[in-house]
C-alpha cells in the first residue's frame, strides 16, 4: 500500500557543465508512455483505499446482497455511527499513537546511539556486538511471548503502554541499527576529523555532525518500523488486558459478532478512519525524505 | 570490562530477586465452593470471548454494577477478545504464565482439561449445586459443557438449536419435500439443481459450518461416543460409521448441494443467499432467530421459511428429538483466586442472570424463565423455542470441539477438497485417519 524507499546515500554530485543548460525537448511518445505507467502505478495504488471508502458508505444490505466491487446505491454514513457506537475508535487511535511514537522515539534514539558506537567510534569487538545486534532480526516474536509475559507480572507492568512499547522497540532494533550503520559509512571521515581538531568530544559530534546529516534515515526508519508497530496484534493482544488500552487492531476486533459474524461496512467505517492519520503522517514524512535525499555532506 | 561485569552481576541479582517475589500462589482445592470468610470487594476479571456489544456482556456489566452498590469498591473487569484464535492464545499465554484471571472463557477442550487436571478450575456442578442452581439447568445445556468423563468445569451462559432453515416456495418449485432421512438430502440437491436452485447456502470461510455436516451421519449411525472414540483413534474413519459420512460428504459435493465458490464465501455471504431466496437450505442456529424469524428478514421471503430439525437415517441409534444444541463458550472459575467475594458475586449473577437474558428473546441455558419473543416475530420464533421443550437427552457435538487442534485443521482443509471433488473418499479417510493416529497420541495422553 505504501511504498517503502530505500535508505539514500547523498551522493557528491558529478562536476556537471555549467553554463551549458540544453533543453532538450524529448519525443512525445516517451512522455505520454511514462506519464501512462505513472497513471497505472496510481490507479493500482489508490484503488483498494478508494474501494475501502466507497464500501465503508454503502448499507449493510446493499454490501452484504450485491456485488462487493459494485459502486454504491446508496450513500450513507450509518456505517461511521455504528462504528463509533460499537467501539471506542478515538481511544484507539490515541493509543496506537501513543504506542507508535513512544517506540519510534526509542528505536530511533537507541539504534542510531549505538550505530554511532560500532560504526564511527569503534571498540575492539564493535564487529562482534554488530553481529549480535544482526542475530535479533531473526528471533521470531512468538517465543518471547510467556517469558515477557511472566516478566512484565513480576514488575508490574502488564497492561501497560510500556508493555507494548518496549517489545515493540525492542525487536526493530536490530534493523534499525544495520540501517544507521550502513548510512554512517558514507559520512567522510574527514568530517569528524576536521571536527576532533576544532575541539569537539564525542557527543558534540554525534550531536552537531552525525544527527543532522542523517534526519533521511530517521525518516526511513521510522516509516518502516511504523507500519509494523500501527499493525502489531500480537504483543497487544498478549499484554493489553483493558478496554482502554486497547490499540486499533484490537478495536476491530469488536465489529465480530456471534460465531464469526462479521458487521462489514461497520469495519471499513473503522478501518477508514483509522488509517487516515497514518496516511496523512506518511504524506508528511515522505515530503521530508525526498528533502532529505536532496541534502548531501560535501560538496565536490 | 571491571565495570561491565560488575553491572551485570548486579542485573542478575536484581533479576532474581525479581522472580523470587514473583511466585505462583497457595495451591487450593478445586472442590472447596464454599469458601468461609468475610467478603471483601475488590476488582475481580473475566477474560471471555464473546461478541462486545452482546447480549451476555451487557447483562453481566449491569449485573455487576448492582451488585456493586451493596458492595462498594466491587468491580467486574471484562476483558473481551471475540475472535477465537487470537482469545486462545492469550488464554494459553495467561495459563502458562500462571496468571488466569477469577473467570475465563473456555470449551470443553483438551486444554481445558488439562487445566482442570491440575486443579485450577472450580468444580462446576460441586459450586452451581452449592449455589442451588444445578437443577435449573438443562441437562443438554450442563453435558455440552461437559468432559468426556463427565465432569463439569464450566457454567454454560447461552443455549442454542441448531436447526435447517429452507424455503417452501423453492422446495415447491423443484417438487421437493423435506427430508425424511439424511440419506435422501444428494438426491433432493440434484432436483433442486434441476430447478436452477442452489440447494445449501454454507459459510464456507469460516469452516466449522461444514465441519457440522461430518458429524450428522456418524451421530445418527453411532452415537455421540463415535467422535469421542475417533479423536483418541480408538475408532476410524475407515469403520462403517466413518465410511458412512465420508461417501455421504463426498455425495453432497458430486450433487453439488452447496453454492459455487462456496469456501470462500462468508457468513453474511450464505445468509444472505438464503434471506434473498437464491438458495432452498440453510443450517444454523437459534442465534439467529432476530434476522430470520422477525419482520427483519426480506419480505419476499417471509411467508415461504420454515425450519426443520436434523433428519434421522433407517436404523439410526439416536432420535429425531436429538441433534446439535451447544451452550456455547462455557465460563470457568479459577480456583487460585476462588474467595468469599467470587463466591457470593456468582450467586448473585447466576440467580439473576436467566431472567434478564430470557427478555432479550434468546433461549436460557436454564428451564426456570420464559424466553420473551419479541413484538416483531413470526410465528416460527415461538415453534423455534418450543422445540427446546421436547430434546432428547443425547445431543451431536460439532466436532472442532472435540478433535486435537492439528487434526481439526486437517479435517477442515480435507473437507472442503473431499466435497469440490479434488480427492476421492479413499485419499480422504486415509489421509485423516494418518492424521488422528500422528496427532491424538500427544494430545489425549
Amino acid at each position: 500500500m505504501i511504498t517503502q524507499t530505500a535508505p539514500s546515500t547523498p551522493r557528491a554530485s558529478a562536476p556537471s557543465s555549467p553554463v551549458q543548460q540544453r533543453r532538450r525537448r524529448k519525443p512525445s511518445l516517451y512522455r505520454t508512455f511514462s506519464r501512462v505507467l505513472i497513471m497505472l502505478i496510481v490507479i493500482v495504488q489508490v484503488y483498494p483505499l478508494a474501494w475501502l471508502f466507497l464500501t465503508s458508505l454503502r448499507t449493510e444490505h446493499d454490501f452484504a446482497t450485491g456485488d462487493p466491487f459494485a459502486l454504491p446505491s446508496s450513500l450513507t454514513w450509518e456505517n461511521y455511527a455504528r462504528a463509533f457506537e460499537t467501539g471506542d475508535l478515538g481511544r484507539n487511535i490515541l493509543n496506537s499513537f501513543i504506542v507508535t511514537m513512544g517506540a519510534n522515539i526509542l528505536i530511533v534514539l537507541f539504534g542510531m546511539m549505538a550505530a554511532y558506537a560500532i560504526q564511527v567510534l569503534g571498540f575492539r569487538l564493535s564487529r562482534f556486538v554488530r553481529a549480535l545486534f544482526l542475530i535479533g532480526i531473526i528471533v521470531p516474536v512468538q517465543i518471547a511471548l510467556v517469558p515477557l509475559f511472566i516478566d512484565y507480572s513480576a514488575v508490574n507492568l502488564l497492561d501497560t503502554y510500556q508493555s507494548m512499547i518496549i517489545p515493540l522497540a525492542g525487536f526493530a532494533l536490530p534493523m534499525s541499527i544495520y540501517l544507521f550503520s550502513s548510512f554512517f559509512e558514507y559520512i567522510p571521515r574527514e568530517t569528524y576529523e576536521a571536527a576532533s581538531l576544532d575541539g569537539a568530544g564525542p557527543y558534540r559530534i554525534f550531536g552537531l555532525i552525525t544527527l543532522p546529516l542523517s534526519l533521511n534515515t530517521v525518516v526511513t526508519v521510522v516509516l518502516v518500523n511504523s507500519i509494523f508497530i500501527w499493525n502489531d496484534f500480537i504483543f497487544a493482544n498478549t499484554f493489553v488486558l483493558s478496554e482502554d488500552l486497547k490499540t486499533i487492531p484490537l478495536g476491530l476486533q469488536n465489529y465480530i459478532g456471534a460465531m464469526g459474524k462479521v458487521d462489514w461496512t461497520a469495519t471499513f467505517a473503522a478501518v477508514c478512519v483509522t488509517i487516515t492519520p497514518l496516511l496523512l503522517v506518511f504524506l508528511v514524512l515522505n515530503k521530508a525524505m525526498i528533502q532529505g535525499l536532496e541534502s548531501g555532506a560535501n560538496k565536490g | 570490562m571491571k565495570k561491565l561485569l560488575r553491572a551485570a552481576a548486579v542485573a542478575a541479582a536484581a533479576a532474581l530477586a525479581l522472580t523470587a517475589c514473583g511466585g505462583g500462589g497457595a495451591a487450593t482445592d478445586p472442590s472447596n465452593v464454599s469458601p468461609t470468610g468475610e467478603i471483601k470487594p475488590r476488582e475481580i476479571s473475566w477474560l471471555l470471548s464473546r461478541p462486545a456489544d452482546g447480549a451476555v456482556i451487557n447483562i453481566m456489566k449491569k449485573l455487576a454494577d448492582d451488585y456493586a452498590k451493596d458492595h462498594p469498591g466491587f468491580a467486574l473487569n471484562l476483558i473481551t477478545t471475540p475472535d477465537r484464535p487470537s482469545y486462545i492464545q492469550k488464554l494459553e499465554t495467561l495459563a502458562a504464565a500462571n496468571k488466569l484471571p477469577e473467570l475465563f472463557d473456555t470449551d470443553a477442550t483438551p486444554f481445558a482439561q488439562e487445566l482442570a487436571k491440575q486443579g485450577k478450575m472450580v468444580e462446576a456442578d460441586k459450586l452451581l449445586k452449592s449455589l442451588d442452581v444445578y437443577d435449573d439447568y438443562r441437562p443438554g445445556a450442563l453435558d455440552y459443557q461437559r468432559f468426556d468423563d463427565g465432569s463439569l468445569y464450566m457454567i454454560p451462559f447461552q443455549f442454542e438449536l441448531e436447526f435447517i432453515w429452507y424455503n417452501k416456495a423453492l422446495f415447491e418449485k423443484a417438487g421437493v419435500s423435506v427430508p425424511k432421512s439424511l440419506d435422501d438430502v444428494p438426491a433432493m440437491c440434484t432436483a433442486l439443481r434441476n430447478a436452477g436452485i442452489t440447494p445449501i447456502a454454507i459459510d464456507g470461510q469460516d469452516q466449522w459450518p461444514l465441519e457440522r455436516y461430518v458429524a450428522y451421519q456418524p451421530f445418527r449411525e453411532a452415537g455421540p461416543d463415535f467422535v469421542q472414540k475417533l479423536r483418541k483413534g480408538e475408532a476410524s474413519f475407515a469403520d462403517d460409521a466413518g465410511q458412512k459420512t465420508v461417501t455421504w460428504m463426498a455425495d453432497l459435493g458430486k450433487a453439488q448441494c452447496f453454492q459455487e465458490g462456496f469456501s470462500a464465501q462468508g457468513y453474511s455471504d450464505a445468509q444472505n443467499q438464503f434471506t434473498s431466496g437464491q438458495a432452498a437450505m440453510y443450517n444454523i442456529g437459534t442465534w439467529e432467530l432476530p434476522s430470520l424469524a422477525t419482520d427483519k428478514l426480506n419480505s419476499e421471503v417471509r411467508n415461504d421459511i420454515d425450519f426443520f430439525t436434523l433428519p434421522t437415517t433407517e436404523g439410526s441409534v439416536t432420535s429425531a428429538n436429538e441433534f446439535v444444541s451447544p451452550s456455547g463458550i462455557g465460563m470457568a472459575v479459577n480456583s487460585k483466586t476462588y474467595d468469599p467475594l467470587v463466591s457470593d458475586f456468582l450467586k448473585f449473577a447466576l440467580e439473576k442472570y436467566p431472567a434478564e437474558y430470557a427478555a432479550t428473546g434468546a433461549l436460557s441455558p436454564t428451564t426456570n424463565v420464559q424466553t420473551a419473543i419479541p413484538g416483531n416475530a413470526t410465528p416460527l420464533y415461538k415453534k423455534a423455542l418450543e422445540t427446546a421443550n421436547t430434546l432428547g437427552g443425547k445431543q451431536a457435538m460439532p466436532w472442532d470441539t472435540q478433535l486435537d487442534p492439528t487434526t481439526n485443521g486437517r479435517l477442515q482443509q480435507e473437507l472442503v477438497l473431499l466435497v469440490q471433488g479434488n480427492i476421492t473418499p479413499e485419499q480422504f479417510t486415509k489421509t485423516m485417519d494418518d492424521a488422528i493416529k500422528q496427532n491424538a497420541p500427544k494430545f489425549f495422553k
